[in-house]
């Protein structure tokens, strides 16, 4: 798998482990999708990931 | 000395010492240079033979031409010693004697542009930092072209000791912008970016200048402004710039302010003026974008915040505060669209004073009132961002907008009793909002310092 692949793999991994305990159109929500897919990323696949938090972008998400 | 007979007499001089004849005749010396040329003697004269002859029992060649070059400066008129340098740059003679001698190095600086590369690394070289200096901030000929070249090829670390020579904002901006603009990638991220951030950022002190230099630093990503677009701002604003200082009374600075489309550029020029009622001429003049779907949200978010702030500040809510709120609140776009990450559902710029909020989800009213006001809390405490560059603690800052929101929305409620937008009346439990986000370790802390001041009647 591409990196690439297994991004996106792991994208549907944490949505589906988020579903039903918040919701997608709550403010915050990105923040918490992101930290756990940098844990698998990293923990499952040595794949270092840095959040939008990690990342200077001049910009606030939610 | 004109260029033709250097030439000559330094090609003799180097040719003798090549052959490790130094010491020969006049006659000699006539006699070589009757061999360089047909027409030599319309090139050398008597008295360059005797200087060869000097030249050449000399040790020191060097010195003694830039003492012969001084010697002839001194009876040339300015046009002349100009035209002189300009004979010998476009012959490519680039021997230091020739500019070492030079009276004044803006003759042959405000030749710089014209030259290639190699021979500009030589005139940067041969001028000593001063003068270059002082030439720059004297605004020469030159300037311009000598401040690309400068930000473009010397090292990291000496584009701090350039930024702190130069004294204009203007010079400074285009300095840190051009070797922003030249280097590749891996260099600007290992060493500009930090040297730029830490160090070349803080030396300018305009806010519009500021502003273009944190624009730069983002438009990699979608919606910033191109390099060049960036640029093209510079000299519109300078344009403008030129013209407010024409005027001579707040009043018409403050006319020819409010038809200023650019409000990155209106709000840096509101600097110059002074006048209350002047000032809030411009101030009233921003616009902004708001798509048609959030229209009635961003106006009720609006009056809501304006209310809070009028209420809980009282006396407090001076007139730099309330220029502060006018503005964010005045020129901040709304727009209403899918979001580059799906995940995201509302997004505050700092940079360009935007709120984008997400179209990928269908949300309650009361959802998106919560996350406009969330947005504009984020825009409010990031107001002078661009030209700090120094981001807040997160979890403050997430709690912090979360509070502001809840704040904001429960002071309106106090006093109206009820929400009502495009005749849909929002209803809260309890008639209170509570927000509701995935905030709640951020959310913790605000409101642990803030129950903390409470008790100590520490809350204003």
């Amino acid at each position: 798998m591409t990196r690439e692949e297994i991004i996106k793999q792991v994208d549907e991994k944490v949505k589906k482990e988020l579903d039903g305990k918040i919701s997608p159109n709550m403010l915050g929500y990105i923040h918490i999708f992101e930290k756990r897919k940098k844990e698998i990323l990293k923990n499952e696949y040595g794949i270092e990931f840095k959040t939008l938090r990690e990342r200077d972008t001049g910009r606030s998400m939610d | 000395m004109n260029c033709k007979s250097y030439q000559a007499i330094k090609e003799l001089y180097e040719y003798m010492v090549q052959l490790n004849k130094k010491v020969i005749s006049l006659d000699d010396i006539m006699k070589c240079f009757d061999c360089q040329s047909q027409d030599i003697d319309s090139i050398i004269s008597s008295e360059d033979i005797l200087f060869t002859k000097e030249l050449l029992d000399s040790d020191d060649m060097s010195a003694l031409m830039v003492d012969r070059f001084r010697k002839d400066y001194a009876q040339m008129t300015p046009k002349e010693i100009a035209d002189n340098i300009a004979e010998f740059m476009k012959e490519c003679v680039s021997d230091k004697e020739v500019f070492e001698a030079v009276p004044d190095a803006s003759y042959y600086l405000n030749l710089f542009e014209d030259c290639d590369y190699q021979f500009k690394n030589l005139l940067i070289e041969y001028t000593d930092k001063k003068t270059l200096y002082e030439y720059i901030n004297g605004n020469g000929k030159s300037k311009d072209s000598i401040i690309e070249f400068l930000a473009s090829n010397v090292d990291i670390n000496s584009l701090f000791e350039v930024a702190t020579s130069i004294t204009s904002d203007y010079d400074k901006t285009m300095l840190i912008l051009k070797a922003t603009n030249d280097r590749t990638m891996e260099a600007i991220e290992d060493e500009l970016i930090p040297t730029v951030e830490l160090m070349l950022f803080p030396l300018v002190s305009d806010k519009f200048f500021e502003m273009q230099i944190t624009k730069a630093y983002y438009s990699n990503y979608p919606g910033y402004p191109t390099p060049e677009n960036i640029f093209t701002e510079i000299e519109e604003y300078r344009s403008h710039l030129e013209k407010i200082n024409q005027f001579k009374d707040d009043e018409s600075k403050a006319k020819y302010i409010s038809k200023i489309e650019n409000k990155d550029m209106k709000e840096a020029l509101l600097s110059r003026i002074k006048d209350k009622k002047c000032r809030n001429m411009v101030i009233q003049s921003f616009n902004k974008h708001v798509d048609p779907k959030m229209a009635s949200l961003d106006k009720f978010a609006q009056t809501a915040i304006r209310e809070f702030f009028e209420d809980t500040l009282g006396e407090n809510f001076t007139d730099d505060k309330r220029e502060r709120l006018e503005i964010v609140l005045r020129r901040s776009d709304v727009l209403f669209q899918r979001l580059e990450d799906e995940n995201c559902n509302g997004l505050a710029d700092y940079v360009l004073k935007k709120i984008m909020i997400s179209s990928e989800y269908e949300m309650e009213l009361s959802e998106y009132l919560q996350t406009i006001i969330h947005e504009y809390s984020h825009l409010l405490s990031n107001i002078n961002y661009p030209c700090i560059r120094s981001l807040p603690n997160f979890e403050i800052e997430e709690g912090m907008a979360d509070l502001f929101s809840e704040l904001v929305i429960n002071n309106y409620l106090e006093k109206h009793k009820e929400i009502e937008i495009d005749g849909e009346v929002i209803k809260y439990d309890n008639e209170m909002f509570i927000s509701e986000s995935g905030y709640d370790f951020e959310n913790a802390w605000p409101r642990t310092m803030l129950a903390g001041l409470e008790k100590m009647d520490k809350i204003y």
